[in-house]
């Protein structure tokens, strides 16, 4: 049996179809017109529309971060290499300093590459202290 | 031909089968995904994460003005996958001359089954570089860290200080000498990061979600000068070759603050490449070695006398060259010379001769209580604490105790016999006697920086007043006439007064002998072996111990000579007090002290 001053909807409201009419008992100031209900659709299609451009750019945004932040990550474990090689380069060159500051060494080039010859100890003259220190 | 009705019940069948399938997925796919999700997704961690061990820098070590004396470099190691080798036999060629393999040897292994071996660690650099530039497939390298000591040594194939450095293990472990001793404070705490790495072992970089950062060591400053440790150690190794000694000691300490200025030891080695050398050679001598000092005690029994107040200067004690007690002969040196002694004789007297009956009797009236626990208020029996690791305590005997043999033991103490010191230990306690009577720590640590560039300078304990000042300095004046006016006398300096005091001592040791036991039947004696403990014949440590200047001391000085060559009665190619004569004005003049004496003192007699 039919229920008087209704119909049964015929679909879903966005994708067409007639819209449901509320009973004739309720009171309505006024009934919309089909551009409204048109402006209405669109207005909901563009919502969702944006909504998932939104979260598209979103994921691309998240995705292009972190492959930035995994190539970065790369580029620094590279650069960390490179400068442990430039640190074990900085430790030779700092070991072959104390090599050739060795007394030893010093010794051995001034006698035989510069002639040199010791001074006697006794050749050391301390000079006198001209002011009396307290 | 299937009706309808069979087409419908085949689909529902299919749909049945299809339906039972999905629920065996889901529900295996919702068991993994909801159960059993904790344990698979930490089984799935656990393969992506590796946890390293990120090592702690270890410290320098530096001389006291700053001079590298230990640090790490990182250095390639070789290894080589056998599996991966291509052609065995022109790799073994290749590399068999960079690495000082043999050829077949280096083949054999390239051509085994070993996943993976090494073929040389810590090569040098341009070894790592030769071998790299083969690109040999399967050989590769990977760094690994080496401690050096670059200052090179005297002798040859030494390193400076060795002995006193010690050296680091290829775990990273100090070993001796101060390497071993400070080995916390220089090798720091290694820290770990846990992070996922990727296919190739690469650390994912925004990954790393637990981090332990190491702490670094800190770099170690020594009261070591590697100019006078030269000096020093070119005049031990002249005298070490020259007197064919087993080993030789020479320690130069600031007599105020216990500072450990040189330390030279020989034999010695090269720190390094220790791994082929006898581990005797390892530890250092001055600490570790006990030996009978001889006459340089007799200052600290007449120091212990006069500050008891039992002598004074002026008393006199009777030398006939022949003490006997508990059955045992005391006699002087100089018998040779003075078979009835020196008659009446003062505590100078007892230094500048180097008495021992005199000695002997100065200890007899100070009484054995009293010398034993003044030796030990003189730090013998017991370590200085310097931080060089391995330091011996050194034995005083009570002469009253279980081991004690009463009057006899205290003459023995008294002259030194019979008795155990390390070197370091006459050192700091005749840096009493030079400093007015405070027993000082030797040390050899100046200080630490840490990581963050603070210097913290090695607090030391406080001085023990062990003596009087008046005993120090009266014993110090005695000293110096010791060498102005006594058998010390080649020691003496031109421009500077020298307090100082000689020291020969034989060496014990078990003896073998062949003892007559009998007759045999025909009359012919029978002789046994025998071995006992005893003194061994030319066998003795030969020193000389200095206070300089003596008019104000600024440094000690021991010069120890251990079993040299001897000839006659102890005579030697070069005796310690030579040595000091030849080796003190460089050391004086390195550490600028100048003269105090304008002419030598009245009454003594031209030396050489």
């Amino acid at each position: 049996m039919a229920i008087s001053g209704a119909r049964p909807a015929t679909g879903i409201g966005i994708f067409g179809g007639r819209p449901r009419v509320r009973p004739r008992q309720v009171a309505r100031p006024r009934r919309r017109s089909g551009a409204d209900r048109r402006r209405r659709q669109m207005t909901s299609v563009s919502g969702i529309l944006v909504a998932l451009a939104v979260a598209a750019g979103l994921a691309f945004f998240y995705l292009s971060q972190s492959t930035h932040v995994a190539a970065i990550g790369y580029q620094i474990t590279g650069l960390e290499a490179q400068l442990a090689e430039l640190r074990a380069e900085q430790q030779q060159l700092i070991l072959q300093i104390g090599e050739a500051r060795s007394p030893a060494v010093i010794t051995r080039r001034a006698k035989y590459d510069l002639n040199l010859v010791e001074l006697p100890a006794q050749s050391v003259t301390f000079a006198q202290r001209s002011i009396k220190q307290p | 031909m299937l009706a309808r009705t069979d087409s419908r019940a085949r689909a529902l069948l299919l749909l049945l089968v299809a339906a039972l399938v999905a629920t065996g997925i889901g529900t295996r796919l919702a068991w993994w995904q909801i159960v059993e999700r904790d344990r698979l997704s930490a089984m799935a961690l656990a393969q992506l994460d590796q946890t390293e061990e990120i090592p702690a820098e270890r410290g320098d070590i530096t001389d006291a003005s700053g001079e590298l004396l230990a640090t790490t470099v990182e250095l390639q190691s070789i290894f080589a996958t056998p599996p991966s080798v291509d052609d065995p036999a022109s790799t073994a060629a290749l590399l068999a001359p960079l690495l000082g393999w043999d050829v077949h040897d280096l083949q054999d292994t390239l051509d085994s089954d070993d996943p993976w071996v090494w073929l040389k660690r810590r090569v040098d650099l341009k070894t790592s570089d030769a071998v790299r530039a083969l690109h040999l497939p399967g050989i590769g390298l990977l760094p690994e860290t080496k401690r050096v000591y670059p200052v090179e040594g005297v002798s040859p194939s030494t390193t400076l200080a060795s002995q006193v450095l010690g050296f680091v293990n290829v775990d990273g472990v100090g070993q001796y000498g101060i390497e071993s001793s400070e080995n916390a404070l220089l090798g720091g705490l290694p820290g770990s990061v846990t992070a996922q790495q990727d296919v190739a072992g690469r650390q994912i970089a925004d990954s790393v979600f637990q981090l332990k950062a190491p702490v670094d060591g800190s770099d170690l400053k020594l009261t070591i000068d590697a100019g006078l440790q030269h000096l020093l150690e070119s005049a031990m190794w002249d005298t070490y070759k020259r007197n064919y000694a087993k080993g030789v000691t020479g320690v130069v300490m600031d007599v105020n603050t216990g500072a450990v200025l040189a330390l030279a030891t020989f034999p010695s080695y090269d720190a390094n490449d220790y791994s082929k050398l006898d581990p005797s050679l390892f530890t250092n001598p001055a600490v570790s070695r006990q030996y009978e000092p001889g006459s340089v005690m007799k200052a600290f029994t007449i120091a212990a006398a006069l500050d008891a107040g039992a002598i004074t200067t002026k008393d006199k004690f009777r030398d006939d060259n022949n003490l006997r007690l508990a059955g045992v002969r005391i006699q002087n040196a100089d018998r040779y010379w003075y078979p009835n002694g020196h008659g009446r004789i003062t505590a100078g007297d007892v230094l500048k001769l180097s008495n021992n009956v005199g000695a002997a009797k100065i200890g007899l009236t100070l009484g054995g209580p009293g010398l034993y626990q003044a030796l030990r208020r003189f730090g013998f029996g017991e370590p200085t604490g310097i931080e060089i690791a391995g330091e011996a305590s050194g034995t005083v005997w009570n002469p009253d105790g279980p081991n004690g043999s009463g009057q006899l033991t205290t003459a023995q103490n008294s002259f030194g016999q019979g008795l155990a010191v390390t070197a370091m230990q006459l050192v700091a306690g005749y840096a009493a006697i030079g400093n007015g009577g405070r027993l000082v720590t030797p040390h050899v640590v100046a200080g630490w920086t840490t990581p963050d560039g603070t210097y913290h300078p090695a607090e030391q304990p406080e001085p023990e007043r062990i003596m009087r000042q008046q005993t120090a300095d009266t014993v110090l004046r005695l000293l110096t006439d010791a060498v102005d006016f006594g058998i010390a006398q080649p020691a003496s300096i031109p421009g500077y007064s020298v307090a100082g005091k000689t020291g020969t001592a034989q060496i014990a040791g078990p003896i073998t002998q062949r003892v007559r036991v009998g007759t045999d039947h025909k009359g012919k004696p029978i002789y046994k072996k025998v071995t006992r403990y005893g003194y061994i014949r030319n066998w003795i440590d030969s020193s000389f111990i200095s206070l300089l200047p003596a008019s104000d001391p600024k440094i000690v000085t021991l010069i120890l000579i251990h079993r040299p060559a001897v000839w006659g009665l102890y005579q030697m190619a070069q005796r310690p007090d030579d040595l000091f004569r030849s080796v003190a004005p460089d050391i004086l003049s390195y550490l600028a002290i100048p003269p105090d004496r304008r002419k030598p003192p009245d009454g003594q007699v031209a030396s050489r």
